[in-house]
């Protein structure tokens, strides 16, 4: 067995030198190579990365700060110098039979210092910045596509172009597709490492396929982050098969569980609140022009692709066969002021946004006018409880002002591409009235309530 | 350099007759001034017992060696001090000591001498050592022991 470790005291002047002495004496006694590095007044006897490489166990005697960064992922036990001054073969001795020991992890101790100060928001801020060229990407590819024609993608519609069927596949199935995973995926990064990835993006793909959106996502992210750092450090490996850890059990057993929870205990209510909003919304009527405007302004924009926003726009598309044209109008118009009022805020209050955010900000602008409500998700994100109020407003807004002066629409989707169009919508002058409302109002709340941020321009 | 750089045996005192810790660490500094070796006696006894309250440099086996990094240091050096009384250290064996061996080092401590100290310091963990220098009985024995290597 072959031991390492590192001696200092406060002056650096003896009891280094004695418990490396007693610790190597001992050592040797006990038939194990022992090196102690001695970190005096200068730094003596240095470990080699070879032998630390090589060292079944480190010992560290020190009675002042020293760095570990060395040690990542090895045994390590601490003990006080004078211990090792006067008890260097018990030390020994109970560190060979495995007390006290515990595999240094320095990622783990840095990011739960971090944790403490800034915690869940820099794991969401993580999230985000993964997620972003994810959005700008695929929300421009989405744009390129439609400049064939808005239906050019469908190969059934008589404007089909093959080039805009590969942009909208890049851009609106793929890019788009891996938003909510690539988001999850970064949160657990965030919270647990490389080892967090599979099983962040896993709950993160699993939310899109159970409906349950990028707050869905979210979820899952924090649960597999968290669970996937629990798991790293309770669970021990003798050290010939640890490397197996990190590559293949943690990363098992987190996407294992998190699926699971995903599918059977998140996914539930997710059904369930889908279920009874649909019902909810069946039994309503559609009488009560304003008021339902601005339920369905506040559902379209709560949780952007998550149940919510899908009970409304599902029950608004199944009015459109029984002849009912008011509500998918108004959904369309509150789907498009989110990513259109902050991309407004972005440019009139600059100093509000971070770098990163003014830049989303310009690809919100194409994201809103095509309808792509996904583009406010990165502030979302970011920033919830100021984003979401304020996107909410707006949409809820815009969405009563069309469904108030009556404004319909023959197509589910395709935002402004279809306003010339003749025909497509009813009352356009209104409802062009609803986009700009609903966007200034989302504008100047979110401006509103970020007020104290104050960025370098 | 052998411990001779270090050690002067006008710095042995053979039969201290301190009772307290503290008195002690006076009675060797005095010594230590008298031979040239520090500019202050109290402020570098002062330094000694700052570093003690970090924690006790008394190492068990009636041996203590209290020691300081210290502006009043003009030059490395030991001094090494028989008691003829015990006395109550706080060892980490909570036995009393009975001999001191002090250590004076500047701020820009000389590293060939502090590769001395440093080997010394090792020594003490050796048994054998230990009965050399606790049996000496006068100060050439006690070079004689401490010149180990």
């Amino acid at each position: 067995m072959k031991i390492v470790g590192v001696s200092a005291c406060p002056t650096g002047i003896a009891h280094t030198y004695m418990a490396a002495e007693a610790l190597e004496k001992c050592g040797k006694e006990l038939g194990y190579e022992v090196k102690i590095e001695t970190q005096g007044i200068e730094i003596e006897n240095i470990l080699t990365p070879q032998e630390i490489e090589e060292a079944d166990l480190v010992i560290i005697a020190c009675a002042k700060n020293v760095d570990l960064t060395r040690f990542e992922g090895k045994r390590v036990i601490e003990v006080p110098i004078d211990k090792a001054v006067k008890n260097a073969r018990q030390i020994i001795m109970d560190a060979v039979e495995g007390k006290n020991i515990s595999i240094f992890h320095l990622a783990e101790e840095e990011k739960e210092q971090k944790n403490q100060q800034t915690g869940v928001y820099k794991h969401l801020m993580t999230g985000v910045n993964f997620m972003l060229p994810f959005v700008i990407a695929g929300g421009i590819l989405i744009a390129c596509s439609f400049m064939f024609g808005i239906h050019a993608g469908d190969p059934n519609d008589p404007s089909y172009n093959i080039l805009a069927a590969a942009f909208n596949k890049i851009g609106g199935e793929v890019a788009f597709g891996l938003m909510v995973p690539v988001l999850a995926a970064g949160v657990a990064y965030s919270i647990a490492g490389k080892p967090g990835i599979c099983s962040g993006m896993v709950a993160g793909m699993l939310a899109k396929s159970i409906g349950a959106g990028f707050i869905g996502g979210l979820a899952g992210a924090f649960i597999a982050g968290y669970l996937t750092l629990f798991l790293l450090k309770k669970i021990h490996l003798p050290k010939s098969i640890q490397s197996l850890k990190g590559l293949i059990i943690v990363p098992l057993l987190s996407t294992c569980i998190t699926g699971f929870i995903m599918i059977f205990i998140i996914g539930t209510p997710v059904k369930f609140l889908l279920d009874t909003l649909s019902t909810f919304l069946n039994n309503m009527g559609t009488t009560n022009g304003i008021w339902i405007g601005l339920l369905i302004g506040m559902m379209m924009a709560s949780d952007m692709g998550g149940p919510i926003n899908k009970a409304i726009s599902t029950f608004s598309i199944a009015l459109m066969s029984s002849g009912v044209y008011g509500p998918i109008a108004a959904c369309m118009v509150a789907g498009m002021t989110p990513p259109l009022g902050l991309a407004l805020a972005t440019v009139l209050f600059k100093q509000r946004f971070t770098v990163e955010e003014r830049e989303a900000g310009k690809s919100c602008w194409v994201l809103g006018l095509s309808y792509i409500t996904e583009g406010a998700i990165p502030f979302a994100v970011a920033d919830p409880f100021r984003v979401i109020p304020s996107l909410m407003a707006g949409s809820a807004i815009a969405a009563a002002i069309s469904l108030g002066a009556g404004c319909t629409s023959l197509a589910p989707h395709g935002g402004i591409w279809i306003l010339p169009i003749p025909n497509v919508i009813g009352n356009l002058p209104m409802y062009v009235a609803a986009l700009l409302a609903g966007s200034i109002v989302t504008c100047f709340c979110v401006a509103f309530l970020k007020r104290k941020n104050n960025y370098e321009l | 350099m052998d411990i001779s750089s270090i050690l002067d045996k006008k710095n042995i005192i053979l039969a201290m007759q301190s009772k307290e810790k503290s008195d002690a660490f006076f009675e060797l500094a005095q010594c230590f001034k008298e031979n040239n070796i520090i500019t202050d006696v109290k402020g570098y006894v002062e330094d000694v017992l700052k570093r003690e309250a970090e924690f006790s440099t008394g190492i068990g086996y009636g041996i203590a060696i209290p020691h300081a990094k210290s502006k009043y240091v003009k030059t490395t050096a030991i001094a090494v001090g028989k008691l003829a009384h015990n006395i109550v250290y706080d060892s980490i064996d909570n036995e009393p000591v009975r001999i001191l061996f002090m250590i004076a080092v500047p701020e820009n401590g000389n590293d060939a001498h502090l590769k001395i100290l440093n080997k010394l310091a090792r020594k003490f963990m050796d048994e054998n050592f230990r009965k050399n220098i606790l049996a000496a009985e006068n100060e050439d024995f006690m070079f004689e022991a401490l010149r180990i290597f």
